[in-house]
């Protein structure tokens, strides 16, 4: 086993020989020790230690790898505890297959279209609509629900659905009929255990509903002992799982959520409504505040302008009046009066009179003649006699005032007229503009007055207008929710589940378990291994000297004989070792 | 290990197995110097029932029957077997001249098997003050006069407060460790309890060994 353990042995035993040299010598003959014993003891350890290094651990225990002979040896000696373990699994391996009553699995499939109510969703908590996919598991976990299997249970019956299992009948004789006998005793179920929960039991463990992956069908089955009433089951479970679809996935209360809701938020906003049309009928008394303001504003700005020109134009006024008021009072620079030349005779305005007269003369005459062609009417006679005179006065007169001599004339002054005209219109003019003025004053502040109103109410407007708004968008976003959820009542017309069975029951021709072979060979190697892992578990840690290398690999301590136990197959076993080498 | 040799069959497997297993170990204890340096050697157990006296006495046998002269000292007062065993009467013993009740000469039971002479461990009601004086160490060494070997049933360590007087009278110790009792970590603490008592160990002796493997399984392993 050891490659070095002759070395070993030779020089541990070469050690002893010096210990005693050092030790027990000088005591035997009484003589002092001249080594003390710790020095003693230290030359020891360190011999053990370099006498270790030379003795590498054995192949198949170096450290961290798998003792494989400790194993097998541990399998060996606790062999009678892995016979009883693996005994142990065959006997209830045994007994699963006598007492498990045969198994019937009855399958019905439904069709789930994703395109029905379920699709549309009525929670506005939600983004987007509901996938499909996650319907369907949803819809498979829905149907695995308690109430819907009480409802199975209240329909068939609990006595009906914990029917005992009985196998056999009259016919069957020997062997075969004992061990139907040992069934139905076994599986006997006393009638006071016929209740509704322990039927809810049964068929939890009984009925499932799967989903497979990437198909809109869901797949039920149903076990039982016998094949009509796992259909039975199976089929009053589906028929009461699409009504219980229908009515589950209504969801009443989402929708009465959204129309209470919705009604809320309408109440909301006229409440918010009414606050601000008495607002702004007691307080601001106008229909637009807003607008309001701003004609308010843009009418001060207006006034403000007015009043500001008004007052311009009266200092502009003003001022021309002053200056006009002092060149009157001046005559050095306005005189009153001034002196002008005239020809003595008919005067300009005489003049200027009788070329009047002319002119009316001829247009008189011309009106004549053209409205009468006759030329010795008496009306036109008149008339050109009239028009000749009246041009020899005028030829009379021109002659006359080539002759006559000119003459001075004093004549009032026609611009200190006009200016006593223009001192006359600036006073006119200056009293209307302080007219205007007051009317542009009075306007201005009754512009100012309003305003200042209006911004001293405008914090309240503002927050009825705040409150206005939300509500207005509250009942905007409920309305949404309100009319989805109207419109997926009507889109269903009050069927909102698309579970359509597509696959009746059906009914098992073939028990599908258990399989008593296997009962067996499973119960049979769960107990040898039972056994094995438990042997395993309790050698790992076994530090129990049971063989001669546990012993050597003790510090320092050479096995130098070794005993068997005398019993036939051990000395046997012990010769056979000596002889294949130890 | 229970039955002696003398007991069986001298050709029969068990005797046969016992005789090559002694011879193996005689072979390892003169490597280490029994008989030339170590005349009187002691076989030393943890518990009891471990089966130092027997292999002892067998070891005595076994030397006596090739012709040594061999001293067998019952030095386990609590547990005497050896009289019995050899058909010896009990008392006067070791404690008797211990106490100074009786003489080595009358104590010693000469020739109870072929070379062997047998000190049984006699009757004392104190077991571990009979050993507290240096009277075990002068009776050893007048044992070993006219003998070649003194082998000592010595106390077991974990049952006897006397084993650590009867052990450093001994010129050298021989562990004796039954299999599938143990401890590793329990050996080695007795082993330290030895060694700090300055007798060398000379090794040990696996007894009641026990192959748990088949023959078969164990050749192909």
């Amino acid at each position: 086993m050891w490659p070095n353990r002759g070395l070993g042995e030779i020089r541990w035993g070469a050690l002893c020989r010096a210990k005693l040299t050092w030790c027990r010598m000088p005591r035997r003959s009484g003589q002092k020790n001249t080594m003390t014993k710790n020095l003693s003891e230290e030359l020891q350890r360190n011999a053990r230690q370099a006498l270790a290094g030379l003795q590498p651990a054995p192949q198949g225990q170096e450290a961290g790898g798998l003792p494989v002979l400790r194993l097998l040896s541990a399998f060996f000696r606790a062999r009678y505890l892995v016979f009883g373990t693996t005994l142990f699994g065959v006997l209830v391996g045994l007994f699963m297959a006598i007492k498990t009553p045969n198994n019937y699995v009855s399958t019905g499939k439904f069709l789930f279209n994703s395109t029905g109510a379920e699709a549309q969703s009525v929670d506005a908590t939600r983004a987007t609509d509901t996938n499909w996919s996650t319907i369907e598991t949803a819809a498979a976990y829905i149907l695995d629900s308690d109430d819907l299997l009480r409802r199975v249970v209240d329909k068939l019956g609990p006595a009906r659905i914990l029917q005992p299992y009985s196998p056999g009948g009259e016919d069957d004789s020997g062997a075969k009929a004992l061990f139907f006998k040992i069934q139905r005793d076994w599986n006997k179920v006393d009638e006071a255990n016929y209740t509704v929960e322990e039927a809810l039991k049964h068929l939890q463990h009984t009925v499932a509903v799967e989903r497979p992956r990437f198909m809109n069908v869901l797949i039920a089955t149903c076990n039982a002992n016998d094949p009509q009433l796992a259909q039975e089951i199976l089929s009053t479970y589906m028929d009461e799982a699409v009504k219980w679809h229908i009515e589950k996935y209504e969801n009443n209360k989402a929708y009465e959520d959204a129309k209470n809701l919705y009604e809320e938020n309408v109440r909301a906003l006229e409440e918010a409504q009414r606050a601000m049309h008495t607002f702004l009928d007691r307080e601001a008394r106008e229909p637009d505040f807003d607008q309001h303001k701003q004609l308010v504003v843009t009418a001060k700005i207006e006034a403000e302008q007015r009043l500001a020109n008004v007052r311009e134009e009266i200092s502009i006024k003003t001022a021309e009046r002053d200056r006009t008021r002092e060149r009157l009072a001046d005559p050095e620079k306005l005189p009153p009066t001034r002196t002008r030349r005239v020809r003595v005779g008919a005067s300009q305005e005489e003049m200027a009179e009788l070329y009047g007269k002319l002119a009316e003369a001829k247009m008189e005459l011309r009106a004549i003649v053209d409205n009468d062609k006759n030329s010795n009417s008496i009306e036109r006679i008149r008339a050109e006699k009239r028009f000749e005179s009246l041009r020899l006065a005028i030829d009379d007169i021109k002659e006359e005032r080539k002759s006559n001599q000119y003459r001075d004339e004093i004549v009032e002054n026609p611009a200190y007229q006009s200016a006593i005209v223009r001192l006359d219109e600036l006073e006119q003019d200056l009293i209307g503009l302080e007219a205007q003025r007051e009317q542009a004053q009075k306007m201005y502040d009754e512009k100012n007055k309003e305003l200042l109103r209006i911004l001293s109410i405008e914090p309240k407007y503002d927050q009825l207008y705040g409150k206005l708004e939300s509500a207005r968008s509250l009942k905007g976003s409920s309305e949404m929710i309100w009319e989805a959820a109207q419109k997926k009542r009507a889109l269903g017309l009050g069927n909102y589940s698309s579970l359509k069975p597509f696959q009746e029951a059906t009914l098992p021709l073939e028990k599908e378990g258990p399989n008593r072979g296997k009962s067996l060979i499973g119960g049979l190697f769960v107990g040898l291994f039972l056994g094995i892992g438990i042997v395993i578990l309790r050698t790992l840690p076994d530090s129990v000297v049971r063989t001669r290398d546990d012993l050597e690999h003790v510090d320092g301590l050479a096995v130098i004989g070794v005993m068997p136990r005398l019993d036939r197959t051990n000395l046997r076993r012990h010769i056979a070792m000596r002889e294949q080498g130890w | 290990m229970r039955n002696l040799i003398k007991k069986h069959d001298a050709k029969s497997r068990r005797a046969e197995v016992i005789a090559t297993e002694l011879g193996y170990l005689w072979s390892n204890l003169l490597q280490r110097g029994v008989g030339d340096t170590h005349k009187s050697v002691g076989f030393v157990a943890i518990g009891d029932d471990e089966g130092s006296n027997t292999l002892a006495a067998n070891l005595a046998l076994f030397l006596g029957s090739k012709g040594r002269r061999v001293a067998l000292v019952e030095a386990s007062l609590r547990g005497r077997v050896l009289a019995s065993v050899f058909q010896a009467t009990p008392t006067p013993g070791l404690a008797e001249v211990l106490t100074g009740q009786a003489e080595l000469q009358d104590a010693m039971r000469l020739e109870v098997a072929a070379g062997v002479d047998l000190l049984p461990a006699g009757e004392t009601p104190d077991p571990f003050w009979a050993f507290t004086g240096d009277n075990l160490g002068k009776v050893l060494r007048d044992v070993v006069v006219d003998r070649s070997l003194c082998f000592v049933d010595v106390p077991s360590l974990n049952r006897a407060p006397e084993a650590s007087f009867v052990v450093r009278s001994l010129d050298a110790v021989v562990l004796v460790i039954e299999a599938n009792r143990h401890r590793k970590h329990v050996v080695e603490r007795n082993l330290r309890t030895l060694r700090s008592l300055g007798t060398p160990v000379l090794g040990s002796v696996v007894n009641e060994l026990i192959h748990e493997i088949p023959t078969l399984v164990s050749k192909m392993v």
